[in-house]
């Protein structure tokens, strides 16, 4: 299984390199306006790479070749899982970087703020992705793609609006139970997920 | 050793590849003891399938030419002068049937039939 | 020793096509050439092995395993080479090598190493440059590189140019060499199975129509070239199917020596595999 994750990190490379110059780019335009908005587009831009992987997959009819190998379905999904926390760790913590650089530059103090916003805006990737993989595995990558581009817009707005609402927390109630129950939310929708795609995965034929 | 198989002969091909290790025993280009190539190296190099090797051997062995040692291989077998012999007298018989046969049925009597063999092997 | 194959029965359905008790062997030691139109069942029945598709019914055993238990433990010693190529185009054969070293346990780097220099494959370039021959000896010698057993090739030897095809069929006879070992090969170019070949099964709509010994097939069976009288006399059993065209009509028959011995002056010739699948699919009985 560790091939498996090998080969999407090298299909990545690409995508990567043009992503490390986007980001860079919307790093210098949005740092100086002090919002949080590059932080989810990194983490989005992050999520959504997993879906790049399964299509590359596609392209090369890989699926079906890969198991007349000693792989089994199931290392098959867990890999993809396991790539998509992989993806989505590497843009929780290039948010964080970038945050604290941005927070540097524009010599600011380092606030909680930004701990809190990745941590979510972490945990709604996974739910995002959780969505997405099994989706992909019942419909292919084709349409998945088309509900890539309209389900976007799901974590998009959630994020805008998280970035928005500058957290007005009621004072009575501890913010880290929200974070709690977001956490125990995701555990939930990725085991899910992960079932789900299992047996899409299981029964299908190549 | 040579090995020529003709893929438009009427003789099915393990045939061919029996009857020519066959001569080169005969004509003595392969002596007793002498180890033939391995039917699966064989099939290879000729490009045919190992089964024609493997029945083209066990005719040969059938007939006497070679002995199959199992983890070994195939040897020309020890042979006796009387049993090449035997061997030289069927191809001579079967050549001489299908002289018989022409003359036959082309209304070539039995003495001009006899002088020519005498022409023959006596020499002109 | 035993089959490195064994189906029994296999059965699979879909809308417009069945597999209707698909049974053959494959010996070790041999080759068995698989043959059939497009769309007869073979691809079917390779993935059926596979298990990339359910079975409806039937057993299959590979290398004296249930295909569907020992699943795994089959694949480590099965090179399975697929029309195509399946790799990722901007791969290079060291990430193949990296990525297959962690998927197959007798993954042997040096044997990879040997065979991409035999078949001249550049180590600097991705896949994506590679043309289509160096595609699938890519894939030849990947299916080789972790000590298989068991060859499965579908179609691995189209659209390749005869020299090509040729190193391919060579580097299949050296596989061959070890007892063990056996290949399945599944070709529309039927002139490579006529020549190296040790068995052939023939798959049509979905039903083994034959399952023989290929130097048998090809020695036995002959083609009769006669007019229509000779035709009407020749007796039911003496020919398996036949084809007529304005000047003459072409028989094949299953005992050629028998055939010219009765009809000495007619016109006898050998058949090859392609010329006996046309008969079958476009002759008539």
């Amino acid at each position: 299984m560790k091939g498996l994750i090998l080969k999407d990190l090298i299909n990545l490379k690409s995508t990567f390199k043009m992503l490390g110059l986007m980001i860079t780019l919307f790093a210098v335009i949005y740092i100086p306006q002090g919002n949080g908005f590059i932080f989810g587009m990194i983490i989005l831009m992050f999520a959504m790479m997993v879906v790049t992987t399964i299509s590359y997959d596609d392209l090369a009819k890989w699926d079906a070749y890969a198991l007349t190998m000693p792989v089994t379905r199931k290392e098959m999904v867990l890999s993809k899982y396991l790539m998509m926390a992989l993806l989505n760790t590497l843009g929780a913590v290039l948010a964080l970087i970038v945050g604290i650089v941005g927070n540097m530059i524009m010599r600011q103090s380092f606030s909680m703020e930004i701990l809190v916003i990745i941590g979510v805006l972490y945990l709604v990737a996974f739910c995002y992705g959780s969505l997405i993989v099994p989706l992909i595995y019942q419909f292919g990558a084709e349409k998945a793609r088309l509900m890539l581009i309209l389900s976007a817009l799901i974590p998009t707005g959630l994020i805008l609006l998280l970035t928005q609402m500058q957290i007005p927390l009621p004072e009575a109630i501890n913010p880290l139970i929200y974070l709690f129950l977001l956490l125990g939310f995701t555990v939930i929708m990725v085991s899910g997920s992960y079932l789900i795609s299992l047996r899409i995965y299981s029964n299908k034929e190549f | 050793m040579n090995i020529a198989i003709s893929n438009s002969s009427d003789k099915p091909i393990y045939e061919q590849i029996a009857m020519q290790i066959k001569k080169m025993i005969i004509s003595g280009e392969l002596s007793p003891g002498d180890a033939l190539p391995s039917m699966r190296f064989l099939a290879k190099e000729l490009r045919i399938s190992v089964i024609t090797t493997k029945r083209a051997y066990s005719d040969l062995e059938r007939d006497g030419f070679i002995e199959t040692v199992t983890g070994k291989g195939s040897f020309v077998a020890n042979q006796n002068l009387s049993f090449i012999r035997e061997e030289q007298l069927r191809l001579v018989e079967e050549l001489l049937q299908k002289a018989v046969d022409i003359a036959r049925s082309s209304d070539i009597s039995w003495e001009e039939l006899s002088e020519l063999l005498e022409l023959l092997y006596k020499g002109e | 020793m035993t089959n490195a194959i064994e189906i029994k029965n296999l059965n699979k359905n879909y809308k417009d096509f069945k597999l209707k008790d698909v049974s053959f062997k494959v010996p070790r030691g041999s080759i068995v050439g698989f043959i059939g139109e497009n769309g007869a069942g073979k691809t079917t029945t390779i993935k059926a092995m596979l298990n990339l598709v359910r079975r409806d019914g039937g057993t299959i055993e590979m290398l004296g395993m249930d295909a569907l238990k020992d699943e795994k433990k089959i694949k480590e010693s099965l090179g399975v080479v697929m029309d195509g190529c399946n790799f990722h185009d901007n791969l290079k054969t060291g990430d193949i090598s990296k990525m297959l070293a962690s998927i197959y346990k007798n993954w042997n780097v040096q044997l990879f190493q040997n065979y991409l220099k035999k078949f001249n494959l550049p180590e600097n370039k991705i896949i994506k440059e590679f043309s289509r021959g160096m595609k699938m000896k890519l894939q030849i010698a990947v299916a080789l590189s972790h000590e298989p057993e068991l060859l499965i090739l579908d179609e691995a030897t189209s659209g390749l140019d005869p020299i090509v095809r040729e190193e391919i069929l060579d580097v299949f006879m050296e596989f061959i060499q070890d007892e063990k070992h056996a290949i399945l090969i599944s070709s529309h170019i039927t002139s490579d199975l006529d020549k190296i070949a040790d068995y052939i099964v023939f798959i049509h709509q979905g039903e083994i129509l034959l399952d023989e010994e290929k130097e048998t097939l090809l020695s036995k069976m002959g083609v009769l070239k006669c007019g229509e009288e000779d035709f009407r006399r020749l007796e039911k059993n003496e020919y398996i199917r036949y084809r007529k065209n304005q000047f003459s009509f072409e028989v094949l028959v299953n005992d050629k020596v028998a055939i010219k011995k009765k009809y000495p002056e007619t016109v006898v010739d050998g058949v090859t595999i392609e010329e006996m699948m046309l008969f079958y699919v476009r002759g008539e009985k």
